[in-house]
């Protein structure tokens, strides 16, 4: 049976269930967004004379929902359009639109009995085929199934997503012992192809995998920190970005959870278990009276932090109050920070003999050893836990990545040494001869799995450029960029300079890249899978050149830089960019020319050069507007003001985009690039994007005159930066570079719908440019950014 | 020197901008059904020497000479000549002056003057602003907008934010207090809006109503509920920190205390005033009207254009009817 979703329906309208039903509709399929029928009216209700009877009451609950998604940050939707998607409706007379679609969700409150009572009733009016399934973290998946028809036993499993359900790429799929196995390969791939998630397979037990062993760490971080006289400042600042956790670390992590869930999830395991597990999983004294008190974290304004009065406060378990936050500094972090890599680091800091040793080692200890002991009942292997952490909890490494990083034997024998007993499933490995869980071999990597190793699997859609480059080698490469041979005639130019900016190293590798590719290839894609795309060109290398008064290397660095984006542009072959995260300034200029844009759902693009003082310098402006032109229809008399406007206004006010398809309504996009909803996948689709366009016979475009809106162009956009200096919005210097950027856009001073060569306007860039950069307060605001990371509005 | 005097007038209700009664009507229409008020109020029906029209955007709608259009559509021979002239907000008071001064040189003995403007169908700024580049260079303020001049004067002259709004809300009331009066019924003439639209069953449905009273003005708004609109048009120089987007706060003209008629960017207006100018002595007796409190006729003034920043600071003409402050 081939199944397909083209409708869903959300049960329960709460933060997961309407986070839920705003994915659904970011990828496009209608959702139905069922809540409870209110039982009273409220105040403004009254005052309208509405009833129990009305729609509108009846509904409340979740066209409320749907209303708050607007306001929510970090922006549920990707696009408020997306909103429309989403249709708001109730438990009891909706009930008979279930027949309709095909998934339902549910996602209400964590009461096995509510559930299987609302289980029934879908029970008696869901048509055969149609998938259902919860939410829940902690309830029994077979326990809610129980008493069910054979056609609902066989489509019902667990889908966990994680809060927020946009944004983390954690899906736990459970299923149940009546779940058929066509289904679970279904929805796994679903999970990944349409949801954009990494999809885990658990088993059927408390918590499944990242939310048991997260909360175990979480629970073991809280007891050696009482025991051991550590402060909730000193333990976050260790367990964060140090040992390649997020920034939230532990304590901020919780406070953004929210202490009443965190205690609701606890409190499951601590049901279902006995013993010394059990005993973990009882939360500290301090914490329940937090609760008591209502200091739930962020929900509540505070919890383990408080901020006051700009300075960041940590609470004192032992009296409950509020001091200022500490921080833990010993010698191992330097000695870690010297390292590279993780697992270097790792191996330093956790045999470290000082206080963040100390604890690190005794945080970790009981965590791996928890992991290895839970392997095989929570879930099928190490590769399944080690994923639900780094995709649940923004773990850099798994549980068993970080035991292989600081040595399986070494750390064995401490923990021996300690007066713990070695996993089973530890000491199989062991004794088997061998030294870690994962092992790599021809490039390809194998994990152990209780006997013997067996090959992480691979989905063809997932390229991992490290192990691929490990197993095919690259082509060229310089400090900037490698290209890469990715198979089927396609190449790739992979950015690794620092924060993938764009130096004379990169211009030159793109060179070589098109010249290559034109050649020996069909096809070329620009990507890479760094922290972000590119964040824009080398601002070091500019400033000291400009401080340098160098305007001969300036102006040849940007000549450079302008030829090399014509180069992608007016390539014989196709070239598709793939941008994801941030893709600023340069890294917008790289991927406008491109014949398509492959993007990834969470792509943050655009122009925001006026933040440092400048204007782009790479064809920037130019490729925007002409980006805008394209879109109109031929031969038709459109008036050219408005869109000269709206590119002004995009590049003055360094407007970045949100999601892809933001950048899509701020006409970065157009109607064919592409956005791929899961970012794994991103190259791969770039790859097919590139290989389509050459088979459909691809050429390069011809050079096109363009028309500009000329002098009374000019003085319009001038104007408009007058306004706002009169509003006092921008400053005197903003108004400066306005008139600049004004100048450009419109071509300068010629008769309004001159059309003019490509060149011409690249040179007025590069004359604007270059005039800029030898101001000073450009340079104060390109360093400020350097040296703070943050725009200078002087 | 001949006398001039007014014998009648008549004017449209005002209308908000945009979504207001008057958005869909056109403007050369509720111009033309005030004329022909006009002429009836005034008891004449003979030759008229000239049609002399205000109108601040005089392009699209109000394009092609409207006050010629107005004519024709008033029923007005075409043998009526008609001319459309522009100082913006005081267009329709320039009108009545030139039509004035026309009789009083002798060289007209009946002319229709009046304003007329639909901002929703022509925007401030018109449709297409094509400013000439040494002027936005070298003196931008001949653009500046009306927000900002004002912002401009309420700085030179100390202004501040309570005094605007407490004014607003003087104005207000005084405008809502002679509305519930009747005081604007004798010289309004209603306007029949028919309202076309297609319903949700894609069905195309009319539905008319007669516009009667300004709209507008806002009944029993106090100094509270003003200081919480945000400014428009001025804010502190850049703060801290980059913000993009503008953050209009801490501004001080807002929507709420802007000159009650003569649109505030988008508190904007329809609206059509044309008086009926005659020559005192081919006059009848029309000194009873209350549109025609000018027993004394019409006395000339001096326009002059204050520095181009402050506009709102010109001594007009001095006329004993002012119902708009531009």
């Amino acid at each position: 049976m081939a199944y397909q979703i083209k409708k869903a329906a959300v049960l329960g309208s709460g933060v997961m269930g309407s986070g839920i039903a705003a994915h659904l509709a970011n990828i496009g399929i209608p959702v139905l967004l069922l809540d409870i029928v209110p039982r009273e009216l409220t105040e403004a209700e009254q005052g309208k004379g509405l009833s129990l009877e009305d729609k509108a009451v009846r509904n409340r609950i979740a066209s409320t929902s749907i209303q708050k998604l607007l306001k929510q940050k970090p922006a549920p939707l990707t696009a408020k359009k997306n909103l429309q998607l989403i249709t708001p409706g109730n438990l009891e007379d909706d009930l008979e639109k279930l027949k309709d679609v095909d998934w339902i969700i549910e996602v209400i409150v964590e009461n096995l009995d509510v559930k299987k009572s609302l289980y029934e009733k879908i029970d008696a009016v869901r048509k055969p085929g149609t998938i259902i399934t919860s939410n829940t973290s902690g309830i029994s998946i077979n326990a809610m199934a129980e008493g069910r028809s054979e056609d609902f036993g066989k489509h019902f499993l667990g889908t966990h997503f994680f809060n927020p359900p946009r944004y983390l790429k954690l899906l736990e799929v459970i299923p149940a012992n009546t779940t058929a196995p066509e289904v679970v390969e279904f929805m796994t791939k679903f999970g990944e192809d349409r949801l954009g998630k990494g999809v885990v397979i658990a088993k059927d037990t408390p918590n499944f995998i990242a939310n048991r062993i997260g909360t175990y760490g979480l629970l073991v971080t809280l007891r050696e920190m009482q025991s051991r006289g550590y402060s909730i400042g000193e333990v976050d600042s260790v367990t964060g970005p140090l040992i390649g956790r997020p920034k939230s670390a532990t304590f901020r992590t919780l406070d953004v959870v929210g202490l009443d869930t965190f205690m609701h999830v606890a409190k499951n395991v601590y049901d279902q278990t006995s013993g010394d597990e059990q005993k973990v999983f009882e939360a500290p004294e301090f914490m329940k009276k937090m609760v008591e008190n209502g200091w739930l974290g962020a929900k509540s304004g505070q919890g383990f932090f408080l901020k006051k009065d700009k300075e960041i406060q940590e609470l004192d378990p032992e009296t409950l109050e509020y001091r200022p936050a500490g921080k833990l500094k010993t010698p191992s972090q330097e000695m870690a920070k010297q390292q590279k890599g993780l697992s270097s680091k790792m191996k330093t800091l956790v045999y470290a003999e000082d206080r963040t040793g100390e604890l690190l080692w005794s945080i970790l200890s009981p965590t791996l050893r928890y992991s290895a002991e839970l392997n095989g009942e929570i879930a099928d292997d190490i590769v399944a836990i080690d994923n639900a952490m780094k995709w649940g909890f923004g773990w850099q490494q798994g549980p068993f990545e970080t035991w292989d990083a600081i040595g399986v034997q070494k750390s064995v024998e401490k923990m021996k040494q300690e007066g713990h007993d070695t996993p089973a499933f530890v000491q199989r490995l062991l004794d088997s001869g061998n030294e870690s869980f994962y092992k790599e071999e021809n490039g390809d990597l194998y994990f152990f799995d209780g006997t013997d190793y067996k090959p992480v699997p691979v989905n063809e859609k997932v390229i991992d450029l490290k192990r691929y480059k490990k197993k095919h080698g690259v082509i060229k490469s310089n400090s900037g960029a490698s290209l890469i041979d990715l198979g089927d005639g396609i190449a790739l130019l992979e950015f690794h300079s620092r924060s993938n900016a764009i130096g004379l190293d990169i211009m030159q590798m793109i060179n070589f890249a098109v010249d290559e590719v034109e050649k020996n290839f069909k096809g070329l894609v620009i990507g890479n899978q760094g922290k972000n795309f590119c964040v824009g060109a080398n601002l070091g290398m500019i400033l000291m050149e400009a401080q340098d008064d160098n305007i001969f290397e300036l102006d040849f660095t940007i000549k450079t830089f302008q030829n090399a984006m014509m180069k992608i542009k007016y390539s014989s072959k196709p070239v598709v960019a793939a941008p994801f995260g941030m893709s600023l300034g340069g890294g917008a200029e790289v991927a406008l020319p491109a014949a398509h844009i492959q993007a990834s759902m969470e792509t943050y693009m655009g122009l925001v050069e006026a933040g440092v003082g400048l204007i782009p310098g790479g064809g920037g402006n130019k490729e925007l507007y002409i980006k805008h032109l394209k879109g109109l229809p031929n031969g038709i008399n459109v008036d050219l003001q408005n869109i000269a406007s709206n590119v002004f206004e995009s590049i003055a006010m360094a407007k970045v985009s949100t999601s892809a398809e933001e950048a899509r309504e701020n006409n970065f996009l157009n109607f064919v690039d592409g956005i791929s909803v899961n970012s794994d996948h991103l190259i791969y689709d770039a790859k097919q994007a590139a290989l389509a366009l050459y088979e459909n016979g691809y050429q390069a475009p011809l050079r096109e005159k363009i028309p500009v809106t000329g002098e009374p162009g000019y003085a319009t956009l001038l104007l408009g930066a007058e306004g706002m200096f009169s509003s006092g919005y921008i400053s005197e210097y903003d108004l400066k570079l306005a008139k600049k950027l004004a100048f450009v856009l419109s071509g300068g001073k010629l008769p309004y719908g001159t059309k003019v060569d490509e060149q011409y306007l690249l040179d007025l860039e590069r004359e604007a440019f270059l005039s800029l950069v030898a101001e000073p307060k450009t340079q104060q605001r390109m360093q400020h950014m350097l040296v703070k990371g943050k725009p200078l509005r002087n | 020197m001949r006398e001039a005097v007014i014998v009648a007038g008549a004017r449209t209700p005002v209308g908000k901008a945009k979504k207001g009664s008057l958005a869909t009507v056109r403007p050369d229409d509720f111009g033309a059904l005030v004329v022909r008020e006009a002429m009836n109020r005034a008891g004449y029906d003979g030759p008229i020497d000239d049609l002399i029209m205000g109108c601040a955007m005089p392009e699209a709608e109000q394009g092609m000479n409207i006050a010629r259009n107005i004519g024709a559509l008033a029923g007005l021979p075409d043998t009526t000549p008609a001319v459309t002239i522009n100082r913006f907000c005081s267009s329709g008071l320039q009108s009545i002056a030139y039509a004035a001064e026309r009789i009083m040189v002798g060289s007209a003995e009946a002319i229709i003057a009046g304003g007329v403007e639909s901002m929703s169908m022509v925007p401030m700024m018109g449709n297409v602003l094509r400013p000439n580049a040494k002027l936005a260079e070298t003196a931008p303020q001949y653009y500046m907008s009306m927000g900002h001049t004002a912002e401009q004067v309420a700085t030179q002259y100390g202004v501040s934010r309570a005094d605007q709004d407490a004014f607003a809300v003087r104005s207000h009331e005084k405008a809502a207090a002679a509305i519930e009066k009747g005081h604007f019924v004798e010289e309004i003439v209603p306007v029949e809006v028919t309202k076309r639209f297609v319903d949700e069953n894609n069905k195309y449905q009319e539905k008319s109503f007669m516009f009667e009273m300004d709209e507008g003005v806002r009944h029993g708004t106090t100094v509270q509920t003003l200081d919480k609109l945000r400014a428009a048009f001025f804010c502190t120089r850049h703060r801290n920190g980059w913000e993009l987007f503008p953050n209009i706060r801490r501004c001080r003209r807002t929507f709420g205390n802007g000159p009650r008629k003569s649109g505030i960017f988008r508190i904007e207006t329809d609206c059509e005033i044309p008086f009926l100018c005659n020559r005192r002595c081919t006059a009848g007796s029309h000194g009873d009207r209350p549109s025609c409190r000018d027993s004394k006729g019409f006395e000339t003034g001096r326009t002059i254009h204050r520095r181009y920043r402050c506009m709102g600071i010109k001594r007009s003409i001095r006329f004993p009817i002012t119902w708009c402050n531009p």
